[in-house]
């Protein structure tokens, strides 16, 4: 440390200090109170402000190492893929090693339990994924989204916690009975009946848009009305009430990696691509109104939104690479 | 006992040990080759009671990094598929890139998964910690704790040759 190379390493007790006040600065973000009360911390003694210094160092020099890293690529899930096949390898390889050194005491490496990663899956900002489900159906996944798959001998049940999938249902031919499959969100329950659909979980309300078959919606409130979903339509489904709405938009086009939009409001496409991508999008209320039709490639949203321009009257300004508006044109 | 008789003594069954394991006679060759390095640079008690398990123990953690090098190349080679070319980094770059994630592979193993995971978000993709709670169904400060322990780690792991 350049200020005071002759201090000894700080003390843990101080060291997490430190990281405390860097919690609480990114957790309440321009909060003065908490600005002022790291800076008097800091102040108050000089392995304070050590402390603070390599706890920012080991911070810095680990952006730093990363900065290379292409836009686009999603290193959480790069992270989590490894973890992941590093945590089969070890629960069913190293019990074996384990077995032949003869001493389980020198098997110093914590063997974690086995994840029900088979049963959750879940998708980062801009990410999409399909899989096949024990029952042959087909899930695709949406950006940022995440579900609970919990298959019985009486159901097939998919939770939605959050974000948008898409269910190509399957036979279930491997089951002996036929076990119905149904989708729960926190605003209803969707049984299938032979079927493509979207679900998408939305902050009061689940839109789901039939492709094929049918479903039967049942809200989640006792007394709300239930309805059999056709193919073509779409809901919004509120805890208690169903709505019939017209999309301004493909609601599975996703599932190709494209939005294709019809006389959209700009306001609602943007809000539509800001979920795949991360940090503020918006729009100036005058050109908020302007109608879009198109279809845009998921795959690059920064060149999707360079394709504004040359449809709509207006200029994509980026303030910082987290924080891009879409202005009228001068 | 030196480490040129632990080389004679010991050798051949690690060397055909590992062989099973990995399925791959060079690799074995290799990790057999570097867990004897290994006690040429890092000292360890003359009277070794188990030598057996001692090799082994060090054979396994190389085996272990072995294992997180390929899992983090597999990823990362499916990451950068879907990147276009204009943009992949140089290959002195990605294996520079690639080191660095290694540490943190090794890193996150310590950690708990649900601590890993808020860490990842935060301090890779950085989100708010208001929308990690959310999807991790924790309260905010149980996420601030979280990502105090993995700080906490990564700190150890910088200064640990203190």
């Amino acid at each position: 440390m350049s200020n005071a190379p002759q201090l000894p390493a700080p003390d843990t007790a101080l060291v997490k200090q430190a990281i405390a006040w860097l919690i609480q600065l990114k957790s309440k973000e321009n909060d003065q109170a908490t600005l002022t009360g790291c800076i008097a911390w800091r102040q108050s003694s000089s392995e304070h402000e050590l402390a603070w210094q390599r706890v920012n160092l080991m911070l810095g020099e680990m952006q730093q190492d990363l900065n290379g890293i292409p836009d686009g690529i999603q290193v959480s899930q790069v992270m989590q893929n490894t973890m992941r096949h590093m945590q089969k390898r070890r629960s069913i390889k190293l019990l074996a090693l384990a077995a032949i050194a003869g001493s389980t005491a020198l098997m110093t490496r914590e063997v974690m339990p086995w994840q029900p990663w088979l049963s959750d899956y879940h998708t980062t900002t801009g990410e999409r994924r399909s899989m096949m489900l024990a029952d042959g159906s087909e899930l695709f996944l949406n950006t940022d989204s995440s579900v609970n798959i919990s298959f019985d001998e009486h159901q097939r049940l998919i939770i939605l916690n959050q974000g948008e999938i898409m269910i190509k249902t399957g036979s279930d031919s491997s089951s002996p009975r036929n076990r119905p499959l149904r989708v729960q969100t926190r605003h209803a329950m969707l049984e299938a009946i032979g079927t493509q659909f979207v679900v998408r979980l939305q902050q009061d309300t689940t839109l789901l848009s039939m492709q094929q078959g049918k479903v039967s919606m049942m809200p989640a409130a006792f007394h709300a009305p239930q309805k059999i979903a056709e193919a073509g339509q779409d809901y919004l489904i509120y805890q208690d009430r169903l709505d019939s709405v017209q999309l301004p938009m493909e609601a599975d086009s996703w599932t190709l990696g494209a939005l294709v939009v019809k006389e959209m409001p700009l306001a609602d496409f943007l809000a539509e691509v800001a979920r795949y991508r991360t940090g503020h999008l918006g729009c100036d209320p005058s050109v908020a109104d302007l109608r879009l039709s198109g279809v845009f490639q998921l795959d690059d949203i920064d060149k999707l939104l360079a394709l504004l321009p040359h449809k709509l009257p207006v200029v994509i300004t980026y303030r910082t690479r987290w924080w891009v508006n879409v202005d009228r044109r001068a | 006992m030196n480490t040129e008789y632990l080389y004679v003594q010991h050798h051949s069954w690690l060397f055909s040990w590992l062989r099973r394991k990995l399925d791959c006679h060079a690799q074995a060759a290799d990790i057999a080759h570097d867990t004897f390095l290994k006690l040429l640079i890092k000292p360890y008690s003359k009277d070794l009671q188990e030598p057996r398990a001692f090799l082994l123990t060090i054979a396994r953690g190389l085996v272990v990094d072995h294992w997180r090098r390929e899992d983090l190349h597999h990823a990362w080679q499916e990451a950068m598929a879907g990147i276009p070319e204009d943009i992949t980094p140089s290959v002195e770059q990605q294996q520079i890139l690639l080191a660095t994630l290694q540490a943190i592979a090794r890193l996150l193993e310590t950690l708990k998964p649900r601590v890993r995971e808020a860490f990842l978000l935060a301090q890779l993709e950085d989100k708010p910690y208001a929308d990690i709670a959310r999807y991790l169904g924790v309260s905010i400060r149980t996420v601030e704790r979280y990502i105090a322990e993995a700080l906490y780690q990564c700190y150890q792991l910088r200064f640990s040759d203190e």
